[in-house]
């Protein structure tokens, strides 16, 4: 009975388990039936291993739905690992997630269904040539427990990395000769490009003054340690309060920063820094599309309301 | 680039690997290139490090003469077990027969590895703490030569130098991209890890194991992106893997390479206390052994590395100079033991962000532990969960102090998840003995 229907059928509902993770959201079976669908991946691995005896040795009458099983899964073992590889392509050819939002599927639930056939696939190849302790019938819960946990484990985090190995590779493929800046733009957005203004604009040994370590600046300009990373050697100041104490004291050639703040909040007005009139030599503006300055006004007197672009900087 | 690869790679085979064959000449081969590179950019940097306060400037030049100083004095006394040893290697290399099984391992570590590298030598440094803290701090040293450049503030201070030093190490050498060092490390971890499995389990079940520690998402991961994590768990699960297996082998070398890799920890992280779990470890057994000597030969070899770095610190900070000193300054706290409520606070935040991610590894750990004395082969693995029972329980109470100390601790969950990484190999390992122990019983 369990040789023949249990552990066929047990291989098939972990596929429907696994196609749920990855249509719902992964972790979508644990949830409403309490176990993860990788926990029925390594379970019928462990069960694959323990219990059926080589293709030589068993008797075909008894293994007839099991062989069925197995030899759809050959079959499916090329076009499963083709669509998953498709899907990455399509990944790492767009955005993070763009496979989520388009076609709602979980690039990270999906790996589990190729890999579940290949892992089906090899166990039975090479079972045989396994360690004998995974081929001892278990003589006791504790070890058959421990094995259990262990394969789930194993396969667990083997579809995990797995996945992210081959999204983080299909993305250098395809995009194989993008520079520096370019690199940077995609992991930090418009802040590196502005941080390369600000370089651009400004000798090493120059004096900015940085918006102050509170929303909604903390995350990226008002980040004293993250701003002086990319704008090293030049020397920064930065404040407590929302305004600039004593512009005077600051001398002519200090910069200061334009920031409209990086995350949302909850005040009406906490967007746009600085908040107070400026009395400017020059003041230069960022395009939204690079790291050139789009504008520049000489003679200038800056208002707390004048927020036209993003990020700007003046100079005093 | 290349300079810098290469220079990276003499640093591993002229200093790491003779001085591996000096303390310990037996050993797995893979196990002793595995351990390479960890220990010579450890010793390299600690080299520079100490230089620099002497007044060295950090240039290409030094660099170089530094690495022949370090090196030649090792190469020319270990010449003729170094020349053995490759032509050992080359012998293995070339007889060696591999099942069908252990291809497919092999093959699906080679990926990972391979994926590694090539997402390492893309990338530039981008994760946060390493642009502002550990790579920052490496650009610094290579542009300015001294280390006191490099903080602007405690916080800059907050972490030891060694990654910060392998960055520079790379800048000097004519290099852009340092992130190759983690993939270096991920490499290691996996060669070590399997040959001081493969000292005491079977082949097959070796690179199983190893297969099993090098694809846990964390530890991949941490392979892709230059922070600490990595480097420390490396120098850390190798350094308690090797004290166990001077206990059970009793070949002196691995104490000492224990104490050098568990000192080196103290060089990369400088928060983490499980140095002390350790050497509380090497005092007991050396007691109950009778052989007071080995921990003199432990702290020996330990504390001048961890005190170089601490002293400096402390005096930065303003902190107190002695391990008594910074004992006493957390005295405060533990009058707070018996505060049940914060108690149930640490393990509510211990089970969500470090043991619940930890998932079935911590339950086969402790599962084989159990089953450890079901089979009656516990004398076999006892000291290796001993110590990672100690580690464990130095995470809980060091958890409990963090949260007297720190007022956001509830809201960095990552980072214990981050720091409980060094666990995984000694989960891994402990629950890999004990099924090596049946697969010979």
């Amino acid at each position: 009975m369990f040789r023949k229907y249990f552990l066929p059928l047990l291989i098939v509902l972990t596929f429907i388990f696994l196609v749920l993770d990855t249509f719902i959201y992964p972790g979508a079976v644990a949830k409403y039936l309490l176990i993860d669908s990788r926990f029925y991946f390594g379970l019928s691995l462990a069960l694959v291993l323990f219990f059926v005896p080589s293709k030589k040795e068993r008797d075909p009458k008894k293994y007839n739905l099991y062989d069925f099983i197995m030899s759809a899964n050959v079959v499916l073992l090329i076009p499963l690992w083709t669509a998953y590889l498709i899907f990455v392509g399509i990944e790492a050819g767009h955005f993070t997630n763009y496979v989520l939002a388009a076609y709602h599927i979980h690039l990270d639930g999906l790996i589990s269904i190729p890999l579940f056939s290949l892992s089906l696939f090899l166990t039975e190849k090479v079972k045989n040539s396994l360690p004998k302790v995974f081929l001892l019938k278990p003589k006791n819960l504790f070890y058959f427990v421990l094995v259990i946990l262990t394969a789930y484990f194993s396969v667990r985090n083997l579809a995990s990395s797995a996945n992210t190995a081959l999204n983080a590779d299909l993305y250098v493929f395809l995009h194989p000769t993008s520079s520096y800046e370019e690199k940077m733009y995609y992991q930090w957005g418009d802040f590196y490009r502005y941080m390369v203004f600000v370089k651009n604009n400004t000798l090493e040994n120059a004096k900015i003054v940085i918006p102050p370590e509170q929303e909604p600046w903390v995350a990226r300009t008002g980040d004293i340690q993250l701003v002086r990373a990319f704008l090293y050697p030049r020397q920064l100041i930065q404040y407590n309060g929302i305004s600039i104490p004593d512009l005077q004291s600051l001398g002519p050639g200090t910069y200061i920063m334009v920031s409209w703040g990086d995350r949302e909040c909850a005040a009406a007005d906490c967007h746009g820094w600085p908040k107070q009139t400026i009395v400017a030599r020059k003041i230069i503006y960022k395009d939204k599309n690079s790291s050139d300055v789009i504008e520049t006004k000489e003679n200038f007197i800056y208002k707390k309301d004048d927020y036209k672009y993003v990020y700007g900087l003046i100079k005093l | 680039m290349i300079f810098s690869i290469i220079f990276i790679l003499l640093i591993a085979l002229g200093i790491g690997l003779p001085l591996s064959l000096l303390i310990a000449s037996k050993g797995n081969l893979l196990g002793r290139l595995g351990i390479s590179f960890p220990l010579g950019i450890g010793i390299f940097t600690l080299g520079m490090y100490l230089s620099n306060l002497l007044g060295l400037r950090f240039t290409p030049l030094n660099n170089f003469l530094l690495f022949l100083l370090l090196s030649i004095p090792i190469l020319l006394f270990e010449k003729g077990r170094i020349k053995k040893y490759f032509v050992e290697f080359y012998h293995s290399a070339k007889n060696v027969q591999l099942s069908l099984d252990e291809k497919v391992i092999l093959g699906v570590l080679g990926f990972f590895v391979v994926s590694s590298f090539i997402n390492t030598f893309y990338w530039p440094v981008y994760s946060w703490d390493s642009l502002v803290l550990y790579d920052f701090r490496g650009r610094v040293l290579a542009m300015t030569g001294f280390i006191k450049d490099a903080f602007f503030s405690n916080y800059y201070v907050s972490y030891p130098l060694l990654t910060s030093l392998s960055h520079s190490v790379i800048y000097l050498s004519g290099g852009k991209n340092p992130q190759f060092l983690y993939s270096l490390f991920y490499l290691s971890l996996g060669l070590c890890f399997y040959g001081l499995l493969r000292e005491i389990i079977s082949r097959r079940l070796s690179i199983l194991f190893t297969l099993i520690l090098m694809v846990i998402p964390p530890v991949f991961e941490h392979s892709l992106i230059s922070l600490t994590n990595l480097p420390y768990t490396v120098f850390l699960s190798l350094g308690v893997i090797y004290f166990y297996l001077w206990d059970k082998k009793r070949t002196q070398g691995y104490l000492i390479l224990s104490a050098l890799l568990v000192g080196l920890t103290t060089l990369t992280r400088g928060i983490e206390p499980y140095w002390l779990g350790i050497f509380l470890i090497v005092v007991i057994v050396s007691l109950l052994r009778r052989k007071l000597f080995d921990v003199v030969i432990y702290s020996l070899f330990f504390f001048p590395i961890q005190q170089v770095w601490k002293i400096f610190q402390n005096s930065l900070q303003g902190l107190p100079q002695s391990i008594v000193g910074e004992v006493a300054s957390n005295t405060g706290i533990l009058s707070n033991a018996l505060d049940l409520n914060r108690w149930s606070q640490v393990l509510g935040y211990l089970y969500q962000y470090i043991i619940n991610p930890w998932g079935a590894v911590f339950s086969a750990f402790i599962l084989a532990f159990l089953f450890s004395f079901i089979i009656k082969k516990q004398k076999e693995s006892f000291l290796i969960f001993s110590i990672t029972f100690v580690l464990l329980s130095l995470l809980l109470l060091g958890t409990f102090i963090y949260s007297f100390t720190a007022k956001n601790w509830m809201e960095i969950g990552d980072a214990a998840n981050r720091m409980s990484m060094i666990f995984y190999p000694l989960f891994i390992y402990c629950t890999a003995v004990v099924m090596g122990e049946y697969d010979e019983g």
